[in-house]
């Protein structure tokens, strides 16, 4: 609990310092305010903008879009991941396949998803769950792949049944595994939703750091960017929270 | 507890591919009593224990269990293996660790509480039960992984070197509660080890094991009277006399 506490004070006094540095930077002009606003015009813009209520509504689109995204990567990379993990017939069936998708760059992907849903949200999460299901799903894969050889004889000379292992062994030892796929997952799924949206132009933070951009609204860029940045710090700390309390039992 | 069962060995040979590792073992371990198998490094002696346990097939001959022949595991035979903790669940304390054991040979839920207490009591471990095994110390695991193995009701508790990543003090103290719990409830055990001193304090009989091919090189009974002393039986003539004798066996001629 300590620790946790200085590590929260040392990491705001860091990001204070940033936005310090920054207000430096604006203060003495060294980079003209058309490409860096100050902080306070940022601010400004921000508070603006959430108050009437037009940039709560997008930032509440992009973390709706970016939570189901990761949601569906998760359930569909682990559901996957275990079955190509666990039964050697699915690796070798699925892992080709596998290997021809993986490699694309889901960017590309989206005029065909667009050809078939059109300008949809059912789209961009298409486009999200091919882009960012890798990590959670590769992730499992390794996790029961690279099972510890002793349980798997323990698990034999207790004449564990197949199914009470996967559940009961080889599940529970790839969760370290599954865990940090997953946070990749969801950072995959952020990067993805915002693409998706400055293609398509829908409500969200991708439109509006465009729309702010093409219009020379800076301080609008910088609190897309900002409100992104923060949607991304929150999102990590709180699956880094979720990956502590179930892996407490290795301190 | 199951009374123990007898392991006969029968003209029995291993190999991986064309590399003999064992070849015509032949000897018996009497129910309830306790087989050390001591012998050089690479020597055969965890595969000789691995063939017991059914992890693998013997390639010539048969291990015969109360005459039954081994072809697979199965949960009369508990394996203590001496990486206690790869053997451990980490993610399950020291009750659940127990338990998996009990939820394996489908017992009631409702009876598991009593019996995962019982042999927690039994391996010194009552107060630890809500740990997970990184809270525990080496010797504290490995009476855990022992715990689990007993609560498996076996017939025959086999050892690989299970005291071996512990310090000498710890050794001694489960050496004895191995021999506390052995003598209480007739378990057969075969007892993998190159420490000749631990094979003598624990053993009804000895096998020592020549290498390549792993084969039989002295089987000798240990007339050692039981209940043992750390003090009193390794003072006995009798104990130094076979250290001496079987000295060479393990250490003469051949390095690590």
């Amino acid at each position: 609990m300590r620790d946790l506490i200085k590590g929260f004070a040392i990491n705001t006094l860091s990001i204070g310092a940033l936005i310090v540095i920054w207000y430096g930077i604006t203060a003495a002009r060294l980079v003209p305010r058309v490409f860096l606003p100050s902080p306070a015009a940022v601010w400004h813009s921000l508070s603006t903008g959430f108050v009437s209520g037009t940039l709560l509504e997008q930032t509440g689109h992009t973390v709706i879009a970016m939570l189901a995204g990761w949601f569906l990567c998760s359930l569909l990379g682990v559901v996957l991941g275990s079955i190509i993990g666990v039964w050697p017939l699915a690796r070798l069936s699925l892992g080709p396949v596998l290997e021809i998708f993986r490699p694309m760059p889901p960017a590309a992907v989206i005029p065909v998803a667009i050809a078939i849903f059109g300008l949809s949200r059912e789209m961009s999460l298409i486009v999200v769950v091919f882009g960012a299901i890798w990590p959670a799903l590769l992730a499992t894969v390794h996790g029961f792949s690279a099972i510890e050889p002793r349980l798997k004889e323990v698990g034999a000379a207790l004449e564990v049944s197949p199914q009470a292992f996967v559940w009961k062994i080889a599940l529970p030892n790839a969760t370290p595994d599954i865990i940090a796929g997953m946070r990749l997952s969801m950072v995959i799924s952020l990067v993805l939703v915002v693409i998706t949206n400055m293609i398509t132009g829908q409500v969200g933070l991708g439109s509006l750091v465009v729309l702010a951009s093409r219009t020379f609204d800076m301080a609008g860029l910088y609190a897309g960017l900002c409100l992104l940045a923060v949607i991304g710090m929150v999102s990590n700390s709180v699956l880094q929270f979720a990956e502590r309390w179930l892996l407490s039992y290795r301190q | 507890m199951a009374a123990g069962q007898s392991i006969a060995f029968d003209d029995v040979g291993f190999a991986y591919g064309a590399i003999p590792i064992l070849s015509n073992i032949n000897f018996t371990i009497e129910a309830g009593t306790i087989s050390c198998v001591i012998g050089p490094s690479g020597c055969g002696k965890t595969t000789l224990l691995r063939l017991v346990a059914g992890f693998i097939r013997a390639s010539e001959g048969a291990i015969r269990v109360s005459g039954k022949v081994r072809t697979r595991p199965s949960r009369d035979v508990a394996v203590v293996f001496q990486d206690y903790q790869r053997a451990l669940l980490p993610w399950r304390t020291a009750y659940e660790n127990v338990s998996l054991a009990l939820e394996a040979a489908h017992v009631p839920r409702a009876e598991r509480r009593e019996r995962i207490e019982v042999m927690l009591e039994l391996v010194g471990l009552p107060n630890h039960a809500r740990k997970f095994p990184a809270q525990l110390s080496g010797g504290m695991q490995q009476r855990l992984q022992i715990a689990r193995c007993l609560a498996q009701e076996p017939s025959i508790l086999l050892m690989d070197e299970p005291f071996g990543a512990l310090d000498a003090m710890t050794r001694a103290v489960l050496q004895d509660e191995l021999l506390r719990i052995q003598q209480k409830s007739a378990l057969t055990v075969m007892f993998v080890t190159h420490d000749l001193d631990e094979a003598l304090y624990l053993g009804n009989q000895i096998l020592a094991l020549k290498s390549n091919p792993g084969r039989l090189g002295r089987l000798v009974d240990v007339p050692l009277p039981y209940p043992r002393d750390q003090l009193a039986t390794k003072e006995d003539p009798t104990f130094l006399h076979m250290r001496r004798e079987l000295f060479s066996l393990t250490h003469g001629g051949h390095q690590g």
